[in-house]
């Protein structure tokens, strides 16, 4: 089996390798992107002849369908802004594909290669991360449990114990963007968009987890559940992100101050985007590998007002984190799962409708990802 | 075509405003800058000039001193190029003025008093509001002691309008809020806990704020001036409003201060520098005002009683001068005082702070003039 991580040496990527690796025993693993001092660096610490580096720039298809070629599942973990792209190259090098995510509107362009994945007979899983990811498929879960119901909350609440201030838990363009960018929330059966920010809501997450406030956020579970659920009765459903109040104050004021403005300036007599220099000053507070790391992620699914809850919950492993992990490993399960032909089908599809939940479960507790129903743990 | 003044740093905030000072003053200024795009309004003047130069070049500041003839070079750059525009006075024999080096870029400034007094002209460090007008305030208020014990100063400002706009050079503030704080304790130069200083005072026209004690040129020069008056102790307090300094923090958390250059497409870059450019972006809300005050407290004693003094500079945005805010106080008193040299005021030669050697009675009128009133205990003076 052979597998190519775009993005392989990013925040997520490094956790899907890992993950690959240790799980697919036999498989092939290839590290590639932009970067290949920093892929060679990463696939070089498995010290194993199974994972490899390539360079690649995505903007090259030629290049991109080359390397794609002869592999089972490409694995996208770059900025979702290429998902797309990056689609079409798999359709030309008719592979099966997975991503991380879409982001709502991104997402509702890649379901319109619906068509093309048939008639190549190959599968694209579209956001099979924490959230979306197992989010999508707890849903499918619950609506297994419930057969009906009217509304569907999903919203997430992260604890860390080492307390190390400001960390950015995944790529800052995507959180500029959940901060910016109008989202969607389904009400009566009709999707509407509310302002950033808008739609606050106190969240009681239990004991451990504590109170959390969330916002409405666009995300890509309101792109697919509408028509996923329809049949069960769907009609109101909203996505809340929960970030502390530190947090959110920074990334507002660097908003504010036009810190993520996509228009460009000069720097010694060349044009670069604002967003791209913020961007690369902010890496400074990414994961840094080897840093003490104790943290907890819950993710939450909840059906009708509390009627029934479904939460996920991961905890850090060794130097990585919770959210790092239960965003990179369902991504490399659904590989495997596809490489391994324990899904079949073809098509584009989301996560709920993709994925037998329980075969799912039992490959995240094997991990330490840990499923409830109504605070309970699944065996 | 000879000038009567070239002013570096030409091209940003505080050299635009002290350059239009001048020519509305009737002078000639030549701009020396990098950016002629932003000083297109000022060279509509046919008095105002503009000279390309990049300051890290020292032979590129001698050749445009040298080029435009001025009588006076006024430096309005950052401070970081303090020394190098001083060395090129020397090599070019011109009097010139800056707008302070805080602390360490202050004592190398000062090491050049003899090569200055040898030249026979004046370098005067220090000459906007503060470091300026309240140098100036302090020697008014000095001369009414028998000695001065205590000397605290500072400056507060606020906004009508609770909206982020830069309130002076981004690179000062990024190190005033970075650097440790140094105060002059009991005849000693202490390095201060920034939080321990902290502390809530009621200003003035302001109103109340939290103080945050800065590392500030004034500490060093007050020590040096009014040590013939006993002064034992030097506290120098920043009041930022909070909508400002929560910006500024912010900054500073997430290494927007950082002088350690990135990398971005093969092109380098201080996170700093870029902090600078993108703040620079920023509009300014319609109708929006400032107000500050730049204030002096006197501790000391009088015929054996005890005596204190506060001395106030009051400054407001003033018509006509909106985008400039309450800056005015910095490029125009820089603009009064290096006036004053050209015209004789001062005849000194050396290295020099303000209290040593600008008339207070003549600058103080000229900031009567320009709408920045001086009080004496709440009573205006000019």
């Amino acid at each position: 089996m052979k597998f190519v991580v775009l993005g392989g040496y990013g925040i997520i990527g490094k956790a899907v390798v890992a993950d690959l690796y240790k799980y697919s025993k036999n498989s092939e693993i290839i590290v590639a992107g932009r970067d290949l001092k920093k892929a060679n660096e990463y696939a070089h610490s498995f010290k194993s002849s199974r994972v490899k580096a390539k360079e690649i720039d995505i903007n090259n298809e030629n290049q991109l369908v080359d390397l794609l070629k002869g592999s089972d599942v490409c694995i996208n973990c770059v900025q979702y802004y290429f998902n797309v792209q990056i689609m079409g190259a798999c359709l030309k090098a008719k592979i099966n594909y997975v991503d991380l995510g879409g982001l709502f509107h991104e997402t509702k362009k890649q379901i319109k290669l619906d068509r093309d994945f048939k008639k190549i007979g190959k599968l694209a899983i579209l956001g099979i991360g924490g959230t979306p990811g197992i989010t999508n498929i707890m849903a499918t879960y619950g609506s297994r449990l419930l057969k009906n119901f009217k509304s569907i909350e999903i919203t997430f609440a992260d604890l860390d114990y080492e307390n190390k201030g400001f960390v950015l838990p995944y790529s800052f363009k995507t959180i500029v963007d959940e901060f910016t960018m109008k989202a969607t929330v389904l009400e009566n059966g009709k999707l509407i968009f509310a302002g950033p920010g808008s739609g606050r809501k106190e969240y009681d997450f239990g004991k451990e987890f504590g109170k959390q406030s969330g916002f409405y956020t666009l995300h890509s579970e309101l792109a697919t559940f509408p028509y996923s659920f329809a049949k069960n009765g769907l009609k109101n459903c909203e996505f809340r992100v929960t970030f502390s109040e530190d947090f959110s104050k920074k990334i507002k004021k660097l908003i504010e101050l036009g810190f993520t403005s996509p228009n460009s300036i000069s720097i010694s007599g060349k044009e670069l985007k604002i967003i791209d220099i913020t961007d690369k000053i902010m890496e400074r507070f990414a994961p840094k590998p080897g840093a003490k790391v104790n943290d907890k992620e819950l993710l939450r699914v909840n059906f009708d007002n509390d009627k029934l809850i479904i939460d996920a919950v991961a905890k850090s492993n060794n130097d990585v984190s919770s959210w790092i992990l239960d965003t990179g490993i369902p991504c490399s399960i659904a590989a495997q799962m596809i490489a391994e032909k324990r899904i079949v089908g073809s098509g584009v599809l989301a996560p709920e409708k993709a994925i037998n939940p329980m075969s799912f479960f039992l490959e995240l507790k094997q991990r330490g990802i840990d499923i409830l129903k109504n605070g309970k743990r699944l065996k | 075509m000879k000038y009567d003044f070239i002013v570096f740093g030409g091209t940003g905030q505080q050299g635009k405003i002290c350059a239009r000072d001048l020519l509305e003053s009737g002078y000639s200024v030549v701009l020396a800058g990098r950016n002629k795009e932003a000083v297109k309004n000022l060279l509509k003047n046919k008095k105002a000039g503009f000279i390309y130069v990049d300051l890290r070049n020292t032979d590129n500041i001698i050749s445009a001193i040298k080029k435009s003839q001025a009588e006076v070079v006024v430096n309005c750059a950052e401070l970081t190029y303090n020394v190098e525009i001083m060395k090129a006075c020397l090599k070019t024999k011109r009097s010139c003025t800056d707008l302070g080096g805080l602390q360490k870029i202050t004592l190398e400034q000062f090491k050049l008093d003899k090569d200055f007094k040898k030249a026979g002209i004046v370098n005067i460090t220090g000459c906007g509001s503060t470091p300026g007008i309240a140098n100036v305030m302090a020697a008014y208020a000095v001369e009414k002691f028998d000695s001065v014990d205590t000397i605290e100063l500072g400056f507060a400002w606020d906004s009508n309008i609770k909206k982020f706009v830069i309130p002076y050079s981004i690179h000062s503030i990024l190190s005033e809020f970075t650097e440790m704080p140094v105060t002059y304790h009991y005849g000693k130069y202490v390095k201060e806990n920034r939080l321990l200083c902290m502390g809530t005072l009621n200003f003035k026209e302001v109103g109340k704020q939290t103080t945050y004690c800065i590392v500030h040129s004034e500490v060093y020069t007050f020590s040096k001036y009014f040590k013939n008056k006993g002064l034992k102790n030097i506290h120098y307090m920043a009041g930022f409003p909070e909508h400002s300094y929560n910006v500024i923090k912010t900054l500073i958390d997430l290494g927007f201060n950082s002088n350690t250059p990135i990398e971005i497409n093969g092109v380098k870059i201080k996170p700093v520098d870029f902090a600078d450019k993108v703040l620079g972006r920023l509009n300014i809300p319609k109708g929006y005002k400032e107000i500050e005050n730049i204030w002096v407290k006197l501790y000391g004693k009088k015929s054996a009683a005890d005596k204190k003094t506060e001395m106030n500079c009051i400054v407001r945005t003033v018509k006509g001068w909106e985008e400039a805010g309450s800056n005015i106080d910095t490029g125009r008193s820089i603009s009064i005082m290096s006036q004053m040299l050209k015209n004789g005021l001062i005849k000194e030669s050396g290295v020099y702070g303000p209290e040593a050697v600008v008339p207070w009675k003549e600058f103080f009128k000229e900031l009567g003039k320009r709408k920045m009133f001086v009080y004496e205990n709440g009573r205006r003076i000019n």
